[in-house]
């Protein structure tokens, strides 16, 4: 059984590591567009509103925490990237790296939003608006859009080689 | 054209000390008023509670993703034990 399991072609290891390889960068896009450009979307804005620069200061400094956590996901998936080019069984196609990518990221948007903005409410996309579930709703429409939009690159038939880069 | 020393050594401590009056703004010095502020804020009794609750969604993510490395060992090892069982 172990046998099989080693000489079989995979897709596990390379979706893996563009899944984290996503959330992370995804994370990223999450903190340098909505946080830092926008000012919008910080990470205890509604425990903690930005009102003054005291707050908005306490606020930087949880974006500060989110963002190494994000660091250790992107860090994962370059290690994950690194592994699978060594086994020799893993699929290798471009397509599925870039769809685990923006799966990754669809995926990392559906469960913040769902936990930090739905459950939890620490914060929401924007914390200024009256009504903020109209933006809170489009986030998540959002990923899952970015969600189908990598499934579809990862089941897509591909060109690509079908085996890792290391030869036997 | 003046070639004195002491003309250009005061025009060039004007210009540093425009320099330096730019730096000691308001601005600047809030920094230091808020800082104490700001730590006792983020490291205080709710420190961990706000840790906790802006990690979960990556601990959610981790779980999911360690699923999915081993999701084709785990299926291939359920079809063995259903075939053995066979």
């Amino acid at each position: 059984m172990r046998d099989s399991l080693i000489s079989k072609p995979r897709r596990g290891p390379l979706v893996t590591a563009g899944l984290f390889l996503g959330i992370g960068l995804g994370g990223f896009v999450d903190g340098i567009l909505f946080h830092q450009i926008l000012q919008i979307h910080n990470m205890l804005s509604a425990r903690i509103p930005v009102a003054d620069l005291v707050s908005a200061k306490i606020n930087m400094t949880w974006d500060g925490y989110f963002h190494a956590g994000v660091w250790v996901m992107t860090l994962l998936g370059v290690w994950l990237l690194f592994r699978a080019g060594t086994q020799r069984n893993t699929i290798w196609s471009g397509k599925m790296l870039s769809g685990a990518m923006l799966f990754g990221w669809g995926l990392f948007n559906l469960v913040e939003g769902l936990i930090d903005h739905q459950i939890l409410g620490i914060h929401h996309v924007m914390e200024y608006a009256i009504n903020k579930f109209p933006y809170d709703l489009a986030f998540l429409i959002s990923s899952l859009i970015l969600m189908l939009a990598g499934w579809a690159l990862i089941r897509a038939p591909g060109r690509d080689s079908p085996y890792s880069p290391v030869q036997p | 054209m003046t070639n004195c020393p002491m003309a250009t050594m005061d025009s060039m401590a004007a210009r540093l000390l425009g320099l330096a009056a730019l730096l000691a703004s308001p601005g600047a010095w809030a920094c230091f008023d808020c800082r104490k502020l700001v730590e006792a804020r983020v490291y205080g009794p709710d420190f961990a509670s706000n840790l906790l609750a802006l990690l979960m969604p990556l601990a959610v993510l981790g779980v999911l993703g360690v699923l999915v490395y081993f999701h084709e060992t785990i299926l291939d090892r359920l079809k063995n034990a259903r075939q053995l069982d066979q």
